[in-house]
């Protein structure tokens, strides 16, 4: 095997970076296959129970056709409304799940020799050292939060102790920087007016 | 980074939801709506009700279908996840052939890796991407660390893994 070439190489890495940064959708679809699965099953079991003469497990076949053709004179309108409309939710719940992005929680580095892909965690957690590096304030007093676009930096001050807002967003935006992550990433850094006595 | 299908997820979950989504609709508008009920009553009056497995061959096409559907179910579970590979690099010549184990990029890399004071754990896996062998190494990075760092001395343990390898194969860093 020779060595891939570059342009082999870059398509290789979007894919790999594509199917990092969204859901394959494995959970719901198998959960789906399970579901389908024991349905299947249960209806067989059905059929060969009253193939053989014997009781039903649940509902003897015939008769769940029976009533489900006479469900709108058998059953309570309001219940049966309100089955339907749960049925109609986890139809709409599956078809948001297929046809949304999926995208995951997480951004994209530079690409050079390898592809990077960083969890949002990850990045909160680094720009929280930042921040509180930059504050002079313990880490616990800082919490960051971060979304595709924007991450909010919210620091607590100590009692007593002036934090400089401009240099504790100064330090975030260079850490962003560094990190060069796409979609990049604004800060929103917030102190609290109220300090923290003991911390 | 794996080989699922993921179109294939996504028409499944859009088939089902529209279906279930049809099925909740019709049944809660039959249910509210007169003459929508006698709709209802007129198609499902025209259904046999007498739906009998009792009759042999009535049996045999039930079994057959519910098999068919959890033999093509089961199938697609199984698909899901795969495209791991062992193989890192293969190199046939007359006289015989090379080839290097994921577990040979697997060991040394999480070797060099471990150590590191900003690496909390570290694995590496090899998986096949449009025909070609790639590695992908999952970072969890301590509290704090910057991503920035660890990755540029992730990038030089690859580096020097090149010169192992004698070739470049590509690799994917996580972080998490």
């Amino acid at each position: 095997m020779s060595d891939t070439t570059t342009r082999d190489r870059s398509a290789v890495y979007r894919r790999i970076v594509r199917r990092e940064t969204h859901s394959p959708r494995s959970t719901p679809a198998i959960a789906l296959a399970v579901a389908g699965i024991l349905v299947a099953g249960w209806v067989g079991t059905e059929s060969v129970l009253r193939f053989a003469g014997r009781p039903a497990l649940l509902v003897d076949p015939a008769d769940a056709v029976a009533s489900a053709i006479a469900l709108p004179e058998s059953v309570d309108t309001a219940v049966l409304v309100a089955s339907a409309a749960v049925v109609a939710l986890i139809g709409l719940a599956l078809v948001l799940v297929a046809v949304l992005p999926g995208r995951r929680a997480n951004h994209v580095g530079r690409t050079g020799r390898t592809a990077l892909v960083v969890d949002n965690r990850a990045i909160a957690s680094a720009l929280a050292r930042t921040a509180a590096r930059a504050a002079g304030v313990g880490a616990d007093q800082v919490v960051v939060s971060v979304a595709r676009r924007v991450t909010e930096v919210r620091v607590s001050r100590s009692s007593g102790w002036p934090v400089d807002e401009s240099s504790v967003t100064a330090a975030v935006t260079a850490e962003l920087a560094r990190l060069d992550l796409a979609p990049s990433i604004s800060p929103r850094v917030i102190v609290e007016r109220r300090g923290v006595v003991g911390a | 980074m794996n080989a699922t299908n993921r179109a294939l997820n996504r028409a499944v979950l859009l088939t089902v939801g529209l279906v279930l989504v049809a099925l909740g609709g019709a049944v809660a508008a039959a249910a509210l709506v007169p003459s929508w009920l006698a709709v209802w009553t007129d198609v499902a009056g025209g259904l046999d009700p007498t739906f009998d497995p009792s009759q042999a061959m009535t049996l045999a096409i039930v079994l057959g279908g519910c098999l068919i559907v959890v033999v093509l179910l089961l199938v697609f579970i199984v698909r899901q996840g795969r495209g791991h590979t062992r193989t890192m690099v293969q190199r046939g010549a007359s006289d015989g052939a090379v080839v290097v184990d994921t577990r040979v990029a697997a060991t040394l890399i999480e070797a060099a890796l471990a150590d590191h004071p900003d690496v909390a754990s570290v694995s590496v896996s090899g998986y096949r991407v449009r025909g070609v062998p790639a590695l992908k190494i999952a970072v969890s990075p301590r509290r704090g660390a910057s991503p920035s760092e660890l990755r540029d001395e992730v990038d030089r343990v690859v580096e020097r893994w090149d010169e192992v390898l004698g070739s470049e194969v590509p690799v994917l860093v996580t972080m998490a």
